[in-house]
Protein backbone atom coordinates (compact mmCIF):
# COMPACT_ATOMS: atom_id res chain seq x y z
CA UNK A 1 0.00 0.00 0.00
CA UNK A 2 0.93 3.73 -0.82
CA UNK A 3 2.03 5.71 2.28
CA UNK A 4 -0.18 8.72 1.67
CA UNK A 5 1.09 12.20 2.31
CA UNK A 6 0.31 13.84 6.07
CA UNK A 7 -0.07 17.12 4.60
CA UNK A 8 0.01 19.73 1.48
CA UNK A 9 3.18 20.35 2.12
CA UNK A 10 4.58 17.04 1.60
CA UNK A 11 2.82 16.60 -1.26
CA UNK A 12 4.20 20.04 -2.58
CA UNK A 13 7.35 18.12 -2.21
CA UNK A 14 6.85 15.08 -4.00
CA UNK A 15 5.87 17.04 -6.96
CA UNK A 16 8.77 19.00 -7.58
CA UNK A 17 11.30 15.94 -6.52
CA UNK A 18 9.66 13.91 -9.46
CA UNK A 19 9.54 17.27 -11.74
CA UNK A 20 13.09 18.10 -11.49
CA UNK A 21 13.80 14.20 -11.64
CA UNK A 22 11.96 13.80 -14.79
CA UNK A 23 13.61 16.80 -16.22
CA UNK A 24 17.24 15.67 -15.34
CA UNK A 25 16.53 12.16 -16.95
CA UNK A 26 15.37 13.81 -20.12
CA UNK A 27 18.37 15.76 -20.38
CA UNK A 28 20.75 12.90 -19.48
CA UNK A 29 19.20 10.84 -22.17
CA UNK A 30 21.78 10.06 -24.68
CA UNK A 31 20.91 12.26 -27.80
CA UNK A 32 20.51 10.70 -30.93
CA UNK A 33 23.04 12.79 -32.49
CA UNK A 34 26.81 14.02 -32.05
CA UNK A 35 26.70 17.74 -32.82
CA UNK A 36 26.60 20.07 -30.07
CA UNK A 37 23.42 21.57 -28.60
CA UNK A 38 25.40 25.03 -29.06
CA UNK A 39 24.15 26.94 -26.62
CA UNK A 40 21.12 28.20 -28.45
CA UNK A 41 23.20 29.13 -31.85
CA UNK A 42 22.79 27.45 -35.10
CA UNK A 43 24.83 24.65 -35.47
CA UNK A 44 26.92 25.17 -38.43
CA UNK A 45 28.72 28.52 -39.47
CA UNK A 46 26.54 30.65 -41.36
CA UNK A 47 23.73 28.62 -41.17
CA UNK A 48 20.37 29.84 -40.12
CA UNK A 49 17.50 28.78 -37.26
CA UNK A 50 14.11 29.40 -36.90
CA UNK A 51 12.90 29.88 -33.30
CA UNK A 52 8.98 29.44 -32.40
CA UNK A 53 7.85 29.68 -28.67
CA UNK A 54 5.61 30.21 -25.98
CA UNK A 55 5.50 31.65 -22.42
CA UNK A 56 3.34 33.07 -19.62
CA UNK A 57 5.24 36.09 -17.95
CA UNK A 58 2.77 35.43 -16.01
CA UNK A 59 0.65 36.73 -19.68
CA UNK A 60 0.60 34.30 -22.16
CA UNK A 61 2.90 35.14 -25.11
CA UNK A 62 4.01 33.92 -28.63
CA UNK A 63 7.09 34.63 -30.61
CA UNK A 64 8.86 33.61 -33.99
CA UNK A 65 12.34 34.74 -34.77
CA UNK A 66 15.21 34.12 -36.99
CA UNK A 67 18.99 34.03 -35.99
CA UNK A 68 21.73 33.51 -38.55
CA UNK A 69 25.45 32.80 -37.86
CA UNK A 70 28.04 34.85 -38.50
CA UNK A 71 31.13 33.52 -37.00
CA UNK A 72 33.50 30.79 -38.98
CA UNK A 73 33.21 28.11 -36.11
CA UNK A 74 37.42 28.18 -35.56
CA UNK A 75 36.90 28.65 -32.19
CA UNK A 76 35.20 28.59 -29.27
CA UNK A 77 33.64 32.39 -30.10
CA UNK A 78 30.39 32.16 -31.31
CA UNK A 79 28.42 35.00 -33.10
CA UNK A 80 24.64 35.52 -34.65
CA UNK A 81 22.23 38.11 -35.32
CA UNK A 82 18.80 37.88 -35.99
CA UNK A 83 15.02 39.10 -35.05
CA UNK A 84 12.39 38.43 -33.06
CA UNK A 85 8.32 38.99 -32.78
CA UNK A 86 6.67 38.58 -29.64
CA UNK A 87 2.72 38.76 -29.65
CA UNK A 88 0.31 38.36 -26.73
CA UNK A 89 -2.26 36.08 -28.37
CA UNK A 90 -5.44 37.52 -26.37
CA UNK A 91 -4.22 41.65 -27.35
CA UNK A 92 -4.36 41.16 -31.19
CA UNK A 93 -7.31 43.42 -31.28
CA UNK A 94 -4.90 45.78 -29.30
CA UNK A 95 -2.56 45.97 -31.28
CA UNK A 96 -0.11 44.75 -29.07
CA UNK A 97 3.35 43.43 -29.66
CA UNK A 98 7.09 43.55 -29.62
CA UNK A 99 9.61 43.25 -32.10
CA UNK A 100 13.70 43.41 -31.37
CA UNK A 101 16.35 43.04 -33.50
CA UNK A 102 19.22 40.60 -31.90
CA UNK A 103 22.59 39.88 -31.60
CA UNK A 104 23.77 36.88 -29.63
CA UNK A 105 27.48 35.78 -28.83
CA UNK A 106 29.15 33.27 -26.80
CA UNK A 107 32.57 31.22 -25.53
CA UNK A 108 31.80 27.76 -25.22
CA UNK A 109 35.24 25.53 -25.23
CA UNK A 110 35.49 21.97 -25.77
CA UNK A 111 34.19 20.50 -22.61
CA UNK A 112 31.14 22.40 -23.39
CA UNK A 113 31.39 24.73 -20.44
CA UNK A 114 30.82 28.25 -21.08
CA UNK A 115 28.06 31.73 -21.66
CA UNK A 116 26.43 33.14 -24.08
CA UNK A 117 25.24 36.97 -24.16
CA UNK A 118 22.15 37.85 -26.23
CA UNK A 119 21.25 41.63 -26.35
CA UNK A 120 18.32 42.85 -28.24
CA UNK A 121 16.41 46.50 -28.90
CA UNK A 122 13.11 46.45 -29.05
CA UNK A 123 10.12 48.19 -30.04
CA UNK A 124 6.82 47.54 -28.15
CA UNK A 125 3.41 48.81 -28.16
CA UNK A 126 -0.14 48.48 -26.43
CA UNK A 127 -3.39 50.19 -26.37
CA UNK A 128 -5.80 49.98 -24.01
CA UNK A 129 -8.61 51.90 -21.94
CA UNK A 130 -5.77 54.27 -20.53
CA UNK A 131 -4.16 55.12 -23.91
CA UNK A 132 -1.74 54.22 -27.02
CA UNK A 133 1.89 53.50 -25.69
CA UNK A 134 4.51 52.85 -27.83
CA UNK A 135 8.50 52.13 -25.82
CA UNK A 136 12.09 51.82 -27.10
CA UNK A 137 14.12 49.67 -25.04
CA UNK A 138 17.30 47.40 -25.20
CA UNK A 139 17.65 43.87 -23.08
CA UNK A 140 20.22 41.65 -22.20
CA UNK A 141 20.03 38.11 -21.32
CA UNK A 142 22.92 35.96 -19.99
CA UNK A 143 22.89 32.01 -19.80
CA UNK A 144 26.05 30.53 -18.15
CA UNK A 145 26.55 26.71 -17.76
CA UNK A 146 27.33 23.61 -19.87
CA UNK A 147 26.11 23.70 -23.05
CA UNK A 148 27.54 20.23 -24.35
CA UNK A 149 26.96 17.32 -26.76
CA UNK A 150 22.77 17.21 -27.18
CA UNK A 151 21.97 19.18 -24.77
CA UNK A 152 22.76 22.28 -22.25
CA UNK A 153 21.34 23.16 -18.67
CA UNK A 154 22.38 26.91 -17.67
CA UNK A 155 21.37 29.67 -15.54
CA UNK A 156 18.93 32.23 -17.18
CA UNK A 157 19.62 35.92 -16.15
CA UNK A 158 18.60 38.93 -17.70
CA UNK A 159 17.25 42.77 -17.68
CA UNK A 160 15.40 44.62 -19.50
CA UNK A 161 14.47 48.60 -19.69
CA UNK A 162 12.14 50.78 -21.39
CA UNK A 163 14.34 53.56 -22.39
CA UNK A 164 12.24 55.85 -24.07
CA UNK A 165 8.24 55.71 -24.49
CA UNK A 166 5.72 58.13 -25.94
CA UNK A 167 2.22 58.05 -24.32
CA UNK A 168 -0.98 59.04 -25.74
CA UNK A 169 -3.50 59.21 -22.90
CA UNK A 170 -7.27 58.38 -23.23
CA UNK A 171 -10.22 60.18 -22.68
CA UNK A 172 -10.75 58.41 -19.82
CA UNK A 173 -7.30 59.40 -17.74
CA UNK A 174 -8.06 63.06 -19.22
CA UNK A 175 -11.51 62.75 -17.42
CA UNK A 176 -10.17 61.50 -14.28
CA UNK A 177 -8.21 65.36 -14.00
CA UNK A 178 -11.65 66.89 -14.44
CA UNK A 179 -13.78 68.55 -11.41
CA UNK A 180 -11.20 68.02 -8.88
CA UNK A 181 -11.36 71.76 -7.86
CA UNK A 182 -15.00 73.08 -7.26
CA UNK A 183 -15.59 75.43 -9.83
CA UNK A 184 -12.21 75.40 -11.77
CA UNK A 185 -10.80 72.89 -14.63
CA UNK A 186 -6.89 73.28 -14.56
CA UNK A 187 -3.99 70.32 -15.23
CA UNK A 188 -4.21 67.22 -17.03
CA UNK A 189 -2.49 64.50 -18.25
CA UNK A 190 0.84 64.85 -20.59
CA UNK A 191 1.63 62.85 -23.81
CA UNK A 192 4.54 62.98 -24.88
CA UNK A 193 7.65 61.01 -23.92
CA UNK A 194 8.71 59.56 -21.24
CA UNK A 195 11.99 58.34 -20.00
CA UNK A 196 12.95 54.73 -18.43
CA UNK A 197 8.75 53.55 -17.77
CA UNK A 198 10.00 49.96 -17.27
CA UNK A 199 12.46 47.60 -15.84
CA UNK A 200 12.36 43.93 -15.52
CA UNK A 201 15.30 41.45 -14.07
CA UNK A 202 15.01 37.75 -15.05
CA UNK A 203 16.70 34.98 -12.53
CA UNK A 204 15.87 31.47 -13.77
CA UNK A 205 17.45 28.12 -15.54
CA UNK A 206 16.94 26.77 -18.71
CA UNK A 207 17.98 23.34 -20.66
CA UNK A 208 17.98 22.53 -24.06
CA UNK A 209 18.23 19.17 -26.03
CA UNK A 210 18.55 18.62 -29.75
CA UNK A 211 16.60 16.39 -31.20
CA UNK A 212 18.18 15.45 -34.62
CA UNK A 213 20.49 17.28 -36.60
CA UNK A 214 18.03 20.11 -37.05
CA UNK A 215 15.67 20.27 -34.39
CA UNK A 216 15.80 21.13 -30.48
CA UNK A 217 13.74 22.13 -27.68
CA UNK A 218 14.54 24.55 -24.92
CA UNK A 219 12.48 25.10 -21.40
CA UNK A 220 13.06 28.21 -19.49
CA UNK A 221 11.88 28.81 -15.86
CA UNK A 222 12.24 31.16 -12.97
CA UNK A 223 11.43 34.81 -11.77
CA UNK A 224 10.68 37.59 -13.61
CA UNK A 225 10.13 40.99 -11.86
CA UNK A 226 9.75 44.55 -12.29
CA UNK A 227 11.97 47.35 -10.15
CA UNK A 228 9.31 48.51 -7.24
CA UNK A 229 9.95 50.93 -4.60
CA UNK A 230 7.39 50.44 -2.56
CA UNK A 231 9.02 46.48 -2.22
CA UNK A 232 6.12 44.77 -3.33
CA UNK A 233 7.56 41.17 -5.22
CA UNK A 234 3.91 39.76 -5.09
CA UNK A 235 1.46 42.10 -6.12
CA UNK A 236 -1.96 41.55 -8.68
CA UNK A 237 -2.57 45.35 -8.22
CA UNK A 238 1.01 46.51 -9.41
CA UNK A 239 1.32 43.44 -11.82
CA UNK A 240 4.01 42.26 -10.05
CA UNK A 241 3.52 38.18 -10.26
CA UNK A 242 7.05 37.31 -11.15
CA UNK A 243 7.13 34.04 -12.34
CA UNK A 244 7.93 33.21 -16.02
CA UNK A 245 8.16 30.04 -18.24
CA UNK A 246 9.06 29.11 -21.79
CA UNK A 247 9.38 26.46 -24.03
CA UNK A 248 10.45 27.37 -27.53
CA UNK A 249 11.59 24.97 -30.20
CA UNK A 250 14.78 25.59 -33.01
CA UNK A 251 14.65 24.39 -36.47
CA UNK A 252 17.88 25.13 -38.29
CA UNK A 253 21.31 23.51 -38.96
CA UNK B 1 23.97 49.61 -15.13
CA UNK B 2 22.64 53.59 -13.66
CA UNK B 3 26.01 54.89 -15.49
CA UNK B 4 24.46 53.15 -18.68
CA UNK B 5 21.13 54.41 -18.54
CA UNK B 6 22.04 57.54 -18.06
CA UNK B 7 24.30 57.74 -20.63
CA UNK B 8 21.38 56.18 -23.10
CA UNK B 9 19.17 58.56 -21.71
CA UNK B 10 21.61 61.83 -21.86
CA UNK B 11 22.42 60.81 -25.51
CA UNK B 12 18.26 60.61 -26.21
CA UNK B 13 18.07 64.24 -24.21
CA UNK B 14 20.81 65.53 -26.20
CA UNK B 15 19.37 64.79 -29.39
CA UNK B 16 16.25 67.25 -28.25
CA UNK B 17 13.84 64.40 -26.41
CA UNK B 18 12.35 66.45 -23.74
CA UNK B 19 12.03 63.45 -21.24
CA UNK B 20 9.28 63.00 -19.25
CA UNK B 21 9.56 60.79 -15.71
CA UNK B 22 7.03 58.90 -15.27
CA UNK B 23 6.84 59.34 -11.55
CA UNK B 24 6.50 63.19 -12.49
CA UNK B 25 3.73 64.49 -10.37
CA UNK B 26 0.27 65.07 -12.13
CA UNK B 27 1.56 63.63 -15.38
CA UNK B 28 -0.02 60.26 -15.55
CA UNK B 29 -2.55 61.00 -12.61
CA UNK B 30 -3.67 63.68 -10.62
CA UNK B 31 -1.60 65.00 -8.17
CA UNK B 32 -2.65 64.44 -4.21
CA UNK B 33 -3.78 66.77 -1.52
CA UNK B 34 -0.06 67.25 -0.57
CA UNK B 35 1.16 67.96 -3.72
CA UNK B 36 -1.74 69.96 -4.78
CA UNK B 37 -2.43 72.41 -2.30
CA UNK B 38 -5.54 74.05 -4.63
CA UNK B 39 -7.56 70.47 -3.67
CA UNK B 40 -9.99 70.85 -0.77
CA UNK B 41 -8.32 69.37 2.06
CA UNK B 42 -8.29 68.83 5.93
CA UNK B 43 -4.80 67.78 7.84
CA UNK B 44 -5.21 64.74 10.25
CA UNK B 45 -3.69 62.76 12.20
CA UNK B 46 -3.92 59.08 12.36
CA UNK B 47 -1.74 56.19 13.08
CA UNK B 48 0.77 58.67 14.47
CA UNK B 49 1.43 60.51 11.10
CA UNK B 50 0.28 63.83 10.43
CA UNK B 51 -1.98 63.26 6.61
CA UNK B 52 -3.24 65.30 4.33
CA UNK B 53 -7.26 63.90 3.14
CA UNK B 54 -8.99 65.42 -0.14
CA UNK B 55 -11.98 66.06 1.45
CA UNK B 56 -15.17 68.29 -0.09
CA UNK B 57 -17.98 69.65 2.29
CA UNK B 58 -21.77 70.29 1.00
CA UNK B 59 -24.07 72.54 3.00
CA UNK B 60 -24.64 74.66 5.95
CA UNK B 61 -22.38 74.05 8.65
CA UNK B 62 -25.46 74.38 11.12
CA UNK B 63 -27.08 71.31 9.25
CA UNK B 64 -26.64 67.99 11.10
CA UNK B 65 -23.39 66.51 9.56
CA UNK B 66 -23.24 63.05 7.34
CA UNK B 67 -20.14 61.85 6.94
CA UNK B 68 -20.02 59.92 3.04
CA UNK B 69 -17.40 56.97 2.69
CA UNK B 70 -16.77 55.17 -0.55
CA UNK B 71 -15.82 51.97 -1.24
CA UNK B 72 -12.38 50.22 -2.16
CA UNK B 73 -10.02 49.63 -0.73
CA UNK B 74 -8.15 52.38 -3.14
CA UNK B 75 -11.66 53.74 -3.91
CA UNK B 76 -11.97 57.49 -3.78
CA UNK B 77 -15.51 59.48 -3.71
CA UNK B 78 -16.06 60.81 -7.20
CA UNK B 79 -18.84 58.01 -7.62
CA UNK B 80 -20.71 59.06 -4.81
CA UNK B 81 -21.13 63.06 -5.20
CA UNK B 82 -24.50 62.85 -6.10
CA UNK B 83 -25.37 62.68 -2.35
CA UNK B 84 -23.98 66.10 -2.03
CA UNK B 85 -28.06 66.66 -2.94
CA UNK B 86 -28.57 65.92 0.66
CA UNK B 87 -26.68 68.90 1.52
CA UNK B 88 -30.47 70.60 1.55
CA UNK B 89 -30.92 69.45 4.91
CA UNK B 90 -27.17 68.27 5.65
CA UNK B 91 -23.75 69.36 6.25
CA UNK B 92 -22.29 66.62 3.66
CA UNK B 93 -18.91 65.81 4.38
CA UNK B 94 -16.98 63.18 1.49
CA UNK B 95 -13.16 62.08 1.87
CA UNK B 96 -10.57 59.86 -0.32
CA UNK B 97 -9.54 57.57 2.29
CA UNK B 98 -5.69 57.73 2.84
CA UNK B 99 -3.94 56.28 0.28
CA UNK B 100 -6.63 56.34 -1.97
CA UNK B 101 -7.97 58.89 -4.67
CA UNK B 102 -6.61 62.12 -4.17
CA UNK B 103 -5.53 61.96 -0.40
CA UNK B 104 -2.21 61.80 0.61
CA UNK B 105 -0.41 57.97 -0.33
CA UNK B 106 1.04 56.57 3.22
CA UNK B 107 3.37 53.52 4.09
CA UNK B 108 1.85 50.08 5.00
CA UNK B 109 2.40 50.34 8.96
CA UNK B 110 -0.99 53.17 8.78
CA UNK B 111 -2.99 50.93 6.92
CA UNK B 112 -4.42 49.22 9.46
CA UNK B 113 -8.03 48.27 9.47
CA UNK B 114 -8.33 49.86 13.04
CA UNK B 115 -6.70 53.37 11.45
CA UNK B 116 -9.65 53.78 9.32
CA UNK B 117 -11.97 53.68 12.03
CA UNK B 118 -9.62 56.62 13.36
CA UNK B 119 -9.58 58.58 10.36
CA UNK B 120 -13.75 58.82 10.64
CA UNK B 121 -13.04 59.95 14.32
CA UNK B 122 -10.76 62.44 13.34
CA UNK B 123 -12.94 64.00 10.79
CA UNK B 124 -16.28 64.02 12.85
CA UNK B 125 -13.83 65.88 15.24
CA UNK B 126 -13.02 68.41 12.86
CA UNK B 127 -16.17 68.93 11.17
CA UNK B 128 -19.01 68.14 13.23
CA UNK B 129 -17.77 69.51 17.12
CA UNK B 130 -18.32 66.73 19.20
CA UNK B 131 -22.06 66.40 17.51
CA UNK B 132 -23.71 62.57 16.55
CA UNK B 133 -23.22 61.96 13.19
CA UNK B 134 -25.25 60.28 10.26
CA UNK B 135 -22.78 57.95 8.60
CA UNK B 136 -23.14 56.30 4.98
CA UNK B 137 -20.75 54.07 3.39
CA UNK B 138 -20.66 52.38 0.11
CA UNK B 139 -19.47 49.23 -0.34
CA UNK B 140 -16.41 48.12 1.93
CA UNK B 141 -16.94 51.77 3.17
CA UNK B 142 -20.13 50.14 4.84
CA UNK B 143 -18.39 48.31 6.64
CA UNK B 144 -15.71 50.40 8.00
CA UNK B 145 -18.75 52.38 9.05
CA UNK B 146 -20.65 49.12 11.00
CA UNK B 147 -16.99 49.01 12.91
CA UNK B 148 -16.63 52.50 13.75
CA UNK B 149 -20.45 53.07 15.21
CA UNK B 150 -20.40 49.41 16.99
CA UNK B 151 -17.11 50.63 18.83
CA UNK B 152 -18.59 54.22 19.48
CA UNK B 153 -22.28 54.37 19.16
CA UNK B 154 -22.71 57.45 21.03
CA UNK B 155 -21.05 59.33 18.31
CA UNK B 156 -23.62 58.22 15.53
CA UNK B 157 -27.16 59.26 14.89
CA UNK B 158 -27.85 57.33 12.30
CA UNK B 159 -26.56 54.33 10.11
CA UNK B 160 -26.60 53.84 6.02
CA UNK B 161 -24.95 50.87 4.53
CA UNK B 162 -25.22 51.21 0.69
CA UNK B 163 -24.42 47.95 -0.91
CA UNK B 164 -22.02 46.54 1.81
CA UNK B 165 -19.52 43.70 0.62
CA UNK B 166 -19.70 40.71 3.14
CA UNK B 167 -19.84 41.41 6.46
CA UNK B 168 -19.09 37.52 7.74
CA UNK B 169 -16.39 35.21 7.10
CA UNK B 170 -19.42 33.37 5.72
CA UNK B 171 -20.36 36.11 3.12
CA UNK B 172 -17.09 36.62 2.56
CA UNK B 173 -16.46 32.90 1.15
CA UNK B 174 -19.43 33.07 -0.94
CA UNK B 175 -18.97 36.71 -2.22
CA UNK B 176 -17.94 36.93 -5.85
CA UNK B 177 -17.21 40.74 -6.55
CA UNK B 178 -14.37 42.38 -7.89
CA UNK B 179 -12.39 39.61 -9.75
CA UNK B 180 -10.59 39.65 -12.79
CA UNK B 181 -10.29 36.64 -15.28
CA UNK B 182 -7.25 35.28 -16.60
CA UNK B 183 -8.05 36.56 -20.23
CA UNK B 184 -9.04 40.36 -19.30
CA UNK B 185 -5.43 40.20 -16.52
CA UNK B 186 -3.49 39.57 -19.68
CA UNK B 187 -3.22 43.54 -20.97
CA UNK B 188 -2.09 44.44 -17.00
CA UNK B 189 0.49 42.27 -17.11
CA UNK B 190 1.46 42.86 -20.84
CA UNK B 191 2.09 46.34 -20.16
CA UNK B 192 4.98 45.34 -18.02
CA UNK B 193 6.94 45.75 -21.51
CA UNK B 194 6.17 49.61 -21.66
CA UNK B 195 4.92 50.75 -18.43
CA UNK B 196 6.10 48.66 -14.92
CA UNK B 197 3.97 49.70 -11.69
CA UNK B 198 7.51 50.87 -10.70
CA UNK B 199 5.74 53.73 -8.14
CA UNK B 200 2.64 54.95 -7.00
CA UNK B 201 1.80 57.24 -10.04
CA UNK B 202 2.35 54.60 -12.40
CA UNK B 203 0.52 51.99 -10.45
CA UNK B 204 -2.32 53.85 -9.80
CA UNK B 205 -2.24 54.88 -13.38
CA UNK B 206 -2.31 51.29 -14.55
CA UNK B 207 -5.29 50.84 -12.82
CA UNK B 208 -6.94 52.60 -15.01
CA UNK B 209 -6.90 49.86 -17.52
CA UNK B 210 -8.01 47.10 -15.23
CA UNK B 211 -10.90 48.64 -13.21
CA UNK B 212 -13.35 48.52 -15.84
CA UNK B 213 -12.72 44.68 -16.33
CA UNK B 214 -13.11 44.31 -12.71
CA UNK B 215 -16.46 45.74 -12.19
CA UNK B 216 -18.00 43.47 -14.37
CA UNK B 217 -19.50 41.59 -11.82
CA UNK B 218 -20.93 44.39 -10.28
CA UNK B 219 -22.82 45.40 -13.32
CA UNK B 220 -26.23 44.23 -14.38
CA UNK B 221 -25.29 43.26 -17.67
CA UNK B 222 -22.20 41.38 -16.51
CA UNK B 223 -20.22 44.01 -19.01
CA UNK B 224 -17.85 46.49 -18.14
CA UNK B 225 -19.21 49.72 -16.85
CA UNK B 226 -20.65 52.57 -19.12
CA UNK B 227 -19.59 55.15 -16.54
CA UNK B 228 -17.46 54.96 -13.43
CA UNK B 229 -16.42 58.47 -11.93
CA UNK B 230 -13.15 58.26 -10.47
CA UNK B 231 -9.69 60.51 -9.90
CA UNK B 232 -7.60 58.17 -9.00
CA UNK B 233 -6.96 54.95 -7.67
CA UNK B 234 -5.19 53.93 -4.74
CA UNK B 235 -3.22 50.67 -6.08
CA UNK B 236 -0.96 50.54 -2.90
CA UNK B 237 -3.64 50.76 -0.34
CA UNK B 238 -5.76 48.29 -2.23
CA UNK B 239 -2.92 45.98 -1.68
CA UNK B 240 -2.18 46.47 1.61
CA UNK B 241 -5.75 46.35 2.70
CA UNK B 242 -6.50 43.66 0.90
CA UNK B 243 -4.04 41.47 2.15
CA UNK B 244 -5.09 42.24 5.49
CA UNK B 245 -8.77 41.45 5.01
CA UNK B 246 -7.19 38.15 3.32
CA UNK B 247 -5.48 37.70 6.71
CA UNK B 248 -8.84 37.76 8.80
CA UNK B 249 -11.36 36.97 6.26
CA UNK B 250 -11.48 33.63 8.21
CA UNK B 251 -12.89 35.77 11.17
CA UNK B 252 -13.63 38.89 10.79
CA UNK B 253 -17.22 39.82 11.43
CA UNK B 254 -17.95 43.47 10.59
CA UNK B 255 -21.01 43.91 12.63
CA UNK B 256 -19.07 42.41 16.07
CA UNK B 257 -20.83 44.65 18.89
CA UNK B 258 -23.35 46.68 16.63
CA UNK B 259 -25.60 45.73 19.55
CA UNK B 260 -24.36 48.41 21.22
CA UNK B 261 -26.03 51.34 19.07
CA UNK B 262 -29.91 51.42 19.33
CA UNK B 263 -30.15 53.65 16.22
CA UNK B 264 -31.90 53.21 12.85
CA UNK B 265 -29.80 51.02 10.08
CA UNK B 266 -30.58 51.40 6.55
CA UNK B 267 -29.31 49.18 4.39
CA UNK B 268 -29.95 50.07 0.50
CA UNK B 269 -29.02 47.86 -2.37
CA UNK B 270 -30.07 47.50 -5.96
CA UNK B 271 -31.40 44.39 -8.11
CA UNK B 272 -27.57 43.37 -9.65
CA UNK B 273 -24.42 42.43 -9.16
CA UNK B 274 -22.45 40.75 -6.51
CA UNK B 275 -24.04 42.87 -4.07
CA UNK B 276 -27.19 43.17 -4.73
CA UNK B 277 -29.96 43.04 -2.49
CA UNK B 278 -30.21 38.96 -3.13
CA UNK B 279 -26.76 39.07 -1.13
CA UNK B 280 -27.36 41.45 1.31
CA UNK B 281 -30.74 39.11 2.64
CA UNK B 282 -28.73 35.97 2.41
CA UNK B 283 -25.57 37.12 4.25
CA UNK B 284 -25.29 40.36 5.61
CA UNK B 285 -29.23 41.32 6.96
CA UNK B 286 -28.42 38.30 9.69
CA UNK B 287 -25.56 40.39 10.93
CA UNK B 288 -27.83 43.46 11.58
CA UNK B 289 -30.63 42.60 13.69
CA UNK B 290 -33.42 45.16 13.15
CA UNK B 291 -31.93 46.98 9.93
CA UNK B 292 -33.78 47.63 7.07
CA UNK B 293 -33.39 46.80 3.75
CA UNK B 294 -34.72 49.14 0.52
CA UNK B 295 -34.46 47.68 -2.69
CA UNK B 296 -33.34 49.55 -6.04
CA UNK B 297 -35.11 48.30 -8.62
CA UNK B 298 -32.81 47.90 -11.84
CA UNK B 299 -29.64 49.07 -10.16
CA UNK B 300 -26.32 47.44 -9.65
CA UNK B 301 -23.45 48.66 -7.20
CA UNK B 302 -22.04 51.85 -9.33
CA UNK B 303 -25.71 52.85 -11.15
CA UNK B 304 -27.00 53.19 -7.70
CA UNK B 305 -24.93 56.63 -7.93
CA UNK B 306 -24.90 57.07 -11.40
CA UNK B 307 -27.86 56.01 -13.73
CA UNK B 308 -29.94 55.54 -10.91
CA UNK B 309 -28.77 58.16 -8.56
CA UNK B 310 -32.29 59.62 -8.63
CA UNK B 311 -34.05 56.65 -7.11
CA UNK B 312 -30.83 56.43 -4.79
CA UNK B 313 -31.57 59.84 -3.37
CA UNK B 314 -35.29 59.46 -3.11
CA UNK B 315 -34.56 56.29 -0.48
CA UNK B 316 -32.04 58.13 1.32
CA UNK B 317 -34.93 61.40 1.54
CA UNK B 318 -37.41 58.90 2.84
CA UNK B 319 -35.51 57.61 5.32
CA UNK B 320 -33.10 59.96 6.87
CA UNK B 321 -34.08 61.40 10.07
CA UNK B 322 -33.28 65.24 8.76
CA UNK B 323 -36.40 64.99 6.24
CA UNK B 324 -38.60 63.84 8.34
CA UNK B 325 -38.93 67.06 10.57
CA UNK B 326 -42.20 69.11 9.44
CA UNK B 327 -40.64 72.29 9.34
CA UNK B 328 -40.46 74.19 6.22
CA UNK B 329 -36.62 74.79 4.95
CA UNK B 330 -36.07 78.79 4.50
Amino acid sequence: MKRQPTDRHEQSRRWIRLTVTLVAAWLATPSPTRAQAGGGFPSAPGSGAVMVGAALEPELIVSIGYLHRLDAGTSPWRLAAGARLKIPPYLLGNGAGRVSVMATGGWIDETGWGATLSSAGYLARDRNRAGTMHGFGIEARAAPGYHGAGWSVAADVGWQGTLVSHIEHSDLVREAFRDRHPGVDHGGPVDGWYGLTAQRFRFGVMGARKLGDDLSIQLAAGALFSRQRQGLLLSFAHGQVPVYLEASMRAGR
Amino acid sequence: MRLVLAAALAGLAGCGFDLMSPDAKGALVPPTADEDPLLPQLLVTVAGHDRQLHLRTFGDPGDPVALVLPGGPGADFRLLLPLRALADRYRVVMWDPRGAGLSERVTEEELGLDSFGDEIRAVQDAVAGGRPVTLIGHSLGGGVILRYTAANPEAVEQLVLIEPGPLTPEGARSYEGGGVSFGHGQDFFWQNEILSSSDHETADYKAVSLLPEALRSFTCSGEPPDEYPMWRFGAYQYHIVLQRLCDRSDHLQWADGIDAFDGEVLVIAGTCGAASADFQEEHNLEALPGSELVTVPGAGHLSLFTSHASETLGVLRDHLSAYRSNEPRP
